[in-house]
């Protein structure tokens, strides 16, 4: 705050971006505090379990680096949703004036209350207190208002549903020749493709959609939720894989009279052979149906 | 949770634009039917009540303003700033993992120490603890460089 006004600082660490609003200036602010979206969490959990449960002792290279591998995501999963919890509610605060609105940088329901509070005195100096019956008078302009509702705005459909589901029936197609046919090595696509299966599941699940309709995308994020937790499990494997292959080298080249270790990309069977291709393809089908159900009905306004 | 303040029921009172009615009048120079009210305080054309735009007690037309926010004549309008104090330390601590890259960052860095020692810095509280930092580091840097160029040269010069 200064004199007069509320400076908004954008910061990119090597630059700074000023826009200041004058305290006569500013019509309202408004905290609306965005809902709880427990999918993640739940999600995240359940990969947590899993990493928990998978990580003792379950696969062929020894317990060590599996349990360092499983408490690390987990402790890290844990500490993040704590922190997370602790900060209180999530918001979206937006300050309007006659020419502009402008997202602030308040993201917590508890600063925004505080912002409000040194706020508000310093605008009613300015601006003078909002009388009651001129509220009133706002309130009943707002609802005659509101009974022309705008034009509804199309939305372009996401393609990304499509995608993430495609790629998985596809990845599930390459696990399977795998398993038929060891030698091809098929799936060691795999360990490529995989962090661009995570990054789209985070997207669909992250990204903003309305919150009622078929457009919600409730059953595609149901999926894609389960669809997660089947990623982390998968990547668990193929990391404690790698971990426990340079173990190995490692104890190779230092002469321990071990044999070297097959390459890596040739050890991709895990204790469960059938999951890889089993959970993509369950996933990728039942995706690609909530994706149908669920494309574009119209606009949104 | 909201607030609502007058502000939102104002009604806006823009001053209007007169046209040009008799022969002779002056006219906007960016609006040739409108009547000039005032000119420019910097370069001098005619403004009407659309175009005159008042800040720090001056009118303005919005080229000559543009042109005053960028040579920093308009101090209260500044949009934007440089933080050279993190860029000097950027310069020589980022390129650890590539260090040889301080060759040409160290010196860099040195230079924007010296160059921004009085610039101004954050218009929140900053003290220049960075750019101290960044400069004690770039002469280390420079130092450490010195000796790897001095050793390498001995070694060089004693096989052959």
């Amino acid at each position: 705050m200064g004199p007069g006004h509320l400076l908004l600082l954008k910061s990119t660490h090597f630059a700074e971006e000023y826009q200041r609003f004058t305290f006569a200036s500013i019509q309202s602010i408004v905290a609306t505090e965005v809902p709880f979206n427990a999918a993640p969490r739940i999600a995240g959990l359940l990969a947590l379990a899993a990493a928990l449960w998978l990580g003792y002792g379950r696969t062929p290279f020894g317990a060590t680096a599996e349990e360092a591998i499983a408490a690390l995501l987990g402790g890290a999963f844990v500490i993040a949703l704590m922190v997370d919890v602790a900060r209180g509610a999530r918001c979206r605060c937006v300050l309007q004036t006659a020419v502009s609105r402008q997202i602030l940088p308040v993201t917590r329901m508890r600063v925004a209350r505080k912002l409000l509070g040194r706020l508000t005195p310093e605008i009613e100096a300015a601006q003078g207190a909002l009388t009651p019956e001129r509220a009133a008078e706002m309130e009943s302009a707002e609802l005659l208002r509101a009974e022309v509702s705008p034009p509804a705005v199309p939305i372009a459909e996401s393609r990304v549903p499509w995608v993430l589901f495609g790629i998985f029936l596809l990845n599930a197609g390459l696990a399977v020749l795998d398993l038929m046919f060891p030698r091809s090595q098929a799936s060691s696509a795999i360990i490529t493709v995989l962090p661009a299966e995570l990054a789209l599941t985070l997207y669909l699940l992250l990204k903003p959609a309305p919150t009622t309709g078929r457009r919600a995308r409730s059953w595609t994020r149901a999926v894609a939720s389960l669809a997660l937790v089947c990623l982390l499990v998968d990547g668990i494997f193929l990391l404690s894989i790698g971990v426990g292959w340079i173990i190995a080298m490692t104890a190779a080249s230092r002469g321990s009279g071990l044999p070297l270790p097959a390459p890596f990309t040739s050890i991709l069977p895990t204790p469960f052979p059938w999951f890889r291709p089993g959970w993509r393809i369950a996933a990728g089908l039942l995706g690609l149906a909530a994706a149908w159900w669920e494309r574009g009905q119209g606009s949104s306004s | 949770m909201a607030a609502v303040f007058p502000a939102a029921a104002r009604v806006p009172t823009g001053a209007q634009p007169q046209t040009v009615d008799a022969e002779g009048e002056a006219s906007c120079f960016f609006h040739p039917a409108n009547r000039a009210e005032i000119p420019c305080d910097r370069c001098g054309r005619f403004l009407c009540h659309l175009c005159d735009l008042e800040v720090e007690g001056k009118h303005w037309c919005s080229s000559c303003l543009t042109a005053g926010v960028v040579a920093r004549e308009v101090t209260t309008l500044e949009p934007r700033r440089m933080m050279y104090d993190s860029i000097a330390l950027a310069l020589v601590t980022l390129p650890v993992l590539l260090w040889p890259a301080l060759i040409l960052t160290a010196p860099m860095a040195l230079f924007l120490v010296f160059r921004h020692w009085r610039s101004v810095r954050s218009v929140v509280p900053r003290s220049r603890l960075r750019l101290i930092l960044a400069g004690l580091l770039a002469v280390v840097d420079i130092g450490l460089l010195g000796i790897l160029f001095w050793w390498i040269s001995m070694t060089t010069r004693g096989r052959l």
